[in-house]
């Protein structure tokens, strides 16, 4: 079998407040860009291993995720959503992820796994009427660090 | 060779030297360039890249500090006199340790960290680090690996030591500067201020470590830099201070492993900002990994498993073990060194400032036990050399050797740089200025971001784990008052307890950094005072951080500050125990102009007491007790807030009056140890006013101030309420134990100005007429407004 990627996004449960959306959009707001709706983000965990999609639910349930107050979904391709902005934050090749590192360590430690890679990232789902240009002044003053990170835009339909 | 390359220098010009400077990023001057051609061309050939690299990060700035190692001429200029005198600034800081030569300085200057002494079994470390040109690139980062270097630190110093606190200090431009304003390339205020805050957030909470003492302070001139400083403190067996590194011992890198991050980071942060920056100075720090170091580490101290240790900071191994090496000589084998990916070249492997290591020097018995040891938890342990009496630092990659240089060369080789300095004393007259509205000026100055509480920050850090602190960050009325320093019991099983404090001030700097030498160490001791601590039982950490001082007015500055730290460090009795310093914190844009930093001193202080059940915190305990003010307030309202509020430059500085100040703060420390003050704050910024409805607010109660009997150079509103004058505290008696306290304080300026009531309100008098009357809503809602 040769390794593949896992895609786990990790979101707040619905009925809860999505604290970092809520902050995203106030620092949005400061710089001056007003028509954003909701700001919601998810944790992106890239699983590099051989395993079976079940695995991969045990290590999210026990290891990645707070039951209690977050879900997820795991899956290979991207949903992209209607009149909404998708935005992906990852950590340049070569830069420290200290929480995957930890991540990788962690699924190596409790077993289910023995070679596993893992990345983190972020991804924010921008609500609103906002131009492709808006977008990337967004990436670029709030969301990503270009020195240390990429970022990713996908087009809303 | 294979793996390393030869640096063409022995037939270059001077100009091509410099061009190989530059290229390299070495950061490199010519006349350093040239003394490295004269060395290689003594052994007739030329250096290697690894060579050179290590090199220009041993002479770096950072890590030679060959500004305060410099000779400096320094002319000052007062009315139209100049004096012209030969300076070291290294050898004026430490002098004042050495003059006042206390027994309980375990080990000062020479280590990591400076080491006190507590009991006769226990020392405590301290150590300040600043952080700033990784923060002002990724804030998050930055601030983050700042701090895990800082408690590596502490780790490393001696045999290593146990941190139990973290201390934080930042400086950055105004929150609400206009974004279309903001050059190219610089990130927003509060994009720094929000990344620095979760940085240190996340490291110091991961870690388990409190955060518990610090200021923020905010000015445009931070915009380009900004300062973070990052501040430890660790507790120490008296029987592990002393390292040595013997002949024999096998070199063990522990913990993290090495990658690209972090190169150059030494050289880079010698240097200016400037608008194209590489990728690989910036690192990502994981306090989990430092967290499991840091456990098994003081495990293995205890079984006497090494010689001697350090951390691998700036500069990589290449700083570590040129360091610990430098009356030995080292052998590294570099393709030893265990890798996070492939692909590192020699030079890099030596050079990566990778987070998270510690090297130690292990007798060859006990390597085998230290490094299953540091298996059975998880934490890496390898061997990648030796420390042999060869006198030479001599790296092998696989069967080539890439650095093969003399020790004596590496360390005393730095050419001595003679520089000018020159300082014009500026200090002009106070100005006449009346407020129009003082209840309106007292609520402008408690919602000025360097007055207001910084809570919403604060809460953000963990100050209870460890269980260890006794006086927190916030006291009184539901954690809402804000306390002047944090006391610390370090031990479980006994009483004795730590009192941490800091003073800044860089808006005096703008006027006389002689003066901002003197109230930021007066500041420090005031606050660790009024926490219940003796003023002879004090020792301080200056963390400098300056421009460009390649410029002689900026590097006069910097003189003149270092001038007003020996000359009130002496006068205040306290000893310098370690200090740091940060210089070039200036941007170049692309029209090459240059702008600094405002020059800005630090000091950090650490007291110690025997009893932390006899201190005392800010808040006001109870109606009817009745208010003092000690110490008299003169006309020095020089960068007051009160000045800045209404865009007013110039003005007396206030001065630190250490013959009566001293004197009154053993009085002080008397009257809190045995219980006659129940609360005491020191005024500094913002005055007396804000001292007061800072005492409120914790107290969650009112009180009733007649300004008038303040005693005072000259009897005006303004400059009772508002002027910073040294040496004032603001203390609560209850009111059967006045005579007691008169008698205490006897010959002592001091005088009765009013009393606690139960009403939520301040009423502030003049005399019989009222002069403003505001609620502490009011006070609290201003207070608190500060939103990040």
């Amino acid at each position: 079998m040769n390794k593949n990627y896992w895609i786990i996004e990790v979101f707040k449960k619905k009925n809860l407040p999505d604290i970092f959306g809520i902050d995203i959009k106030r620092s949005i707001e400061e710089i001056g860009i007003y028509n954003v709706e909701e700001v919601r983000v998810s944790n992106i965990y890239k699983i590099e291993c051989i395993a079976d999609k079940e695995k991969i639910k045990k290590i999210t349930k026990e290891l990645l995720i707070d039951n209690v107050s977050e879900t997820f979904r795991i899956y290979k391709k991207i949903k992209i959503e209607k009149n909404c902005w998708i935005v992906e934050v990852f950590l340049k090749e070569g830069v420290t992820d200290p929480v995957g590192d930890t991540a990788k360590d962690t699924i190596i430690e409790s077993g289910i796994l023995k070679d596993v890679n893992v990345k983190t990232g972020k991804r924010y789902y921008i609500k609103g009427n906002l131009k492709e240009k808006e977008i990337k002044e967004i990436c670029e003053k709030i969301l990503a660090n270009t020195l240390v990170q990429n970022y990713f835009i996908f087009k809303r339909v | 060779m294979k793996y390393a390359k030869y640096i063409n220098i022995l037939s270059a010009d001077e100009e091509t030297l410099i061009k190989v400077s530059e290229e390299n990023l070495l950061s490199l001057d010519l006349v350093e360039m040239k003394k490295i051609r004269e060395y290689f061309n003594s052994l007739g050939r030329n250096p290697t890249d690894c060579e050179m690299e290590c090199i220009a990060q041993t002479w770096s700035e950072h890590c030679y500090h060959k500004t305060f190692k410099a000779e400096i001429q320094y002319f000052e200029k007062e009315d139209e006199k100049i004096k012209i005198e030969k300076i070291n600034l290294l050898k004026e800081i430490m002098e004042v340790t050495e003059r006042l030569n206390y027994d309980w300085c375990v080990s000062v200057f020479k280590d990591n960290a400076g080491i006190v002494k507590i009991n006769d079994k226990w020392g405590v470390a301290f150590k300040v680090e600043t952080h700033n040109h990784p923060s002002a690139l990724e804030p998050y980062g930055g601030a983050g690996t700042g701090i895990g270097g800082v408690i590596r630190d502490i780790l490393g110093v001696g045999l290593g030591a146990k941190p139990i606190l973290n201390t934080d200090v930042f400086c950055f431009g105004l929150l609400d500067f206009p974004y279309e304003n903001l050059p190219e390339g610089i990130l927003h205020p509060r994009r720094i201020f929000r990344g620095v805050v979760s940085g240190v957030r996340d490291y110091g909470n991961r870690m388990g470590i409190p955060t518990g003492n610090g200021a923020i302070i905010f000015d445009n001139g931070y915009l380009y830099n900004c300062l973070v400083y990052c501040g430890t403190v660790g507790v120490i067996p008296l029987d592990k201070v002393e390292k040595k590194v013997n002949d024999g011992d096998v070199i063990v890198v522990v913990g993290g492993r090495t990658g690209r991050d972090g190169i150059h980071g030494a050289t880079f942060s010698s240097a200016s900002l400037k608008e194209d920056i590489p990728t690989s100075v910036v690192q990502i720090g994981n306090p989990i990994v430092e967290k499991k170091l840091q456990d098994i580490l003081l495990v293995a101290r205890d079984l006497n498993l090494y010689n001697s240790i350090t951390d691998c900071g700036a500069g990589g191994f290449s700083s570590a073990i040129g360091e610990m090496g430098k009356d030995i000589g080292a052998i590294v084998y570099l393709d030893k060194v265990p890798l996070k990916y492939k692909g590192l070249l020699p030079w890099e492997i030596f050079l990566s400032e990778s987070q998270e290591r510690m090297v130690l020097a292990v007798p060859e018995k006990n390597v085998e036990k230290l490094i299953s040891l540091f298996t059975s938890e998880n934490v890496e342990a390898t061997v990648i050399g030796k420390f042999v009496k060869t006198g030479k630092l001599t790296v092998y990659y696989k069967d080539e050797i890439v650095c093969d240089v003399d020790m004596d060369f590496l360390h005393k080789g730095v050419p001595k740089k003679t520089l000018k300095a020159f300082f014009e004393k500026k200090e002009g007259e106070n100005v006449k200025f009346k407020s129009k509205n003082i209840e309106e000026d007292i609520l402008k100055i408690l919602s000025n971001p360097n007055i207001a509480s910084k809570g919403e920050v604060i809460h953000q850090y963990d100050h209870e784990v460890g269980g260890r602190s006794i006086l927190k960050p916030f006291v009184g009325y539901e954690g809402r008052g804000v306390s002047d320093g944090i006391v610390l019991k370090p031990f479980y099983n006994s009483y004795e307890g730590l009192i941490i404090g800091c003073g800044i001030n860089p808006f005096y700097g703008m006027i006389d950094p002689y003066y901002m030498a003197g109230c930021c160490i007066e500041e420090c001791i005031r606050n660790i005072v009024s926490c219940g601590g003796n003023p002879e039982k004090i020792a301080i950490l200056d963390n400098f951080c300056w421009g460009n001082i390649y410029d002689e007015k900026e590097l006069g500055n910097l003189v003149r500050c270092v001038k007003g730290c020996k000359e009130f460090a002496l006068k205040y009795k306290v000893p310098f125990i370690s200090g740091k310093d940060s210089l070039n914190n200036y941007f170049k844009g692309k029209d090459k102009n240059i702008i600094s930093i405002p020059g800005t001193l630090l000091i950090s202080g650490i007291g110690i007491i025997e009893d932390i059940r006899k201190i005392c915190s800010t808040d006001f305990k109870k109606e009817g007790n009745i208010i003092f003010i000690l110490g008299k307030t003169f006309n020095e309202l020089g960068s007051s807030q009160f000045y800045l509020n209404h865009k007013i430059k110039g003005g007396i500085l206030p001065r630190p009056r250490p013959e009566i100040t001293l004197n009154l703060m053993k009085k002080i420390y008397l009257g809190i140890k045995n219980g006659l003050i129940k609360s005491c704050h020191d005024c500094s910024d913002g005055g007396l006013i804000t001292a007061i409805c800072e005492m409120m607010i914790g107290g969650n109660l009112g009180c009733s101030i007649n300004f008038k009997d303040v005693l005072a150079e000259t009897k005006e509103p303004e400059i009772i309420l508002f002027s910073e004058s040294c040496g004032r505290f603001v203390v609560e008696i209850e009111k059967d134990k006045i005579y007691e306290f008169e008698n205490l304080f006897k010959n002592e300026e001091i005088s009765l100005i009013g009393e606690i009531i139960e009403e939520k309100k301040i009423l502030g008098w003049w005399g019989n007429k009222k002069l403003f009357e505001i609620s502490l809503d009011k006070i609290y809602e201003k207070w608190s407004s500060l939103k990040f």
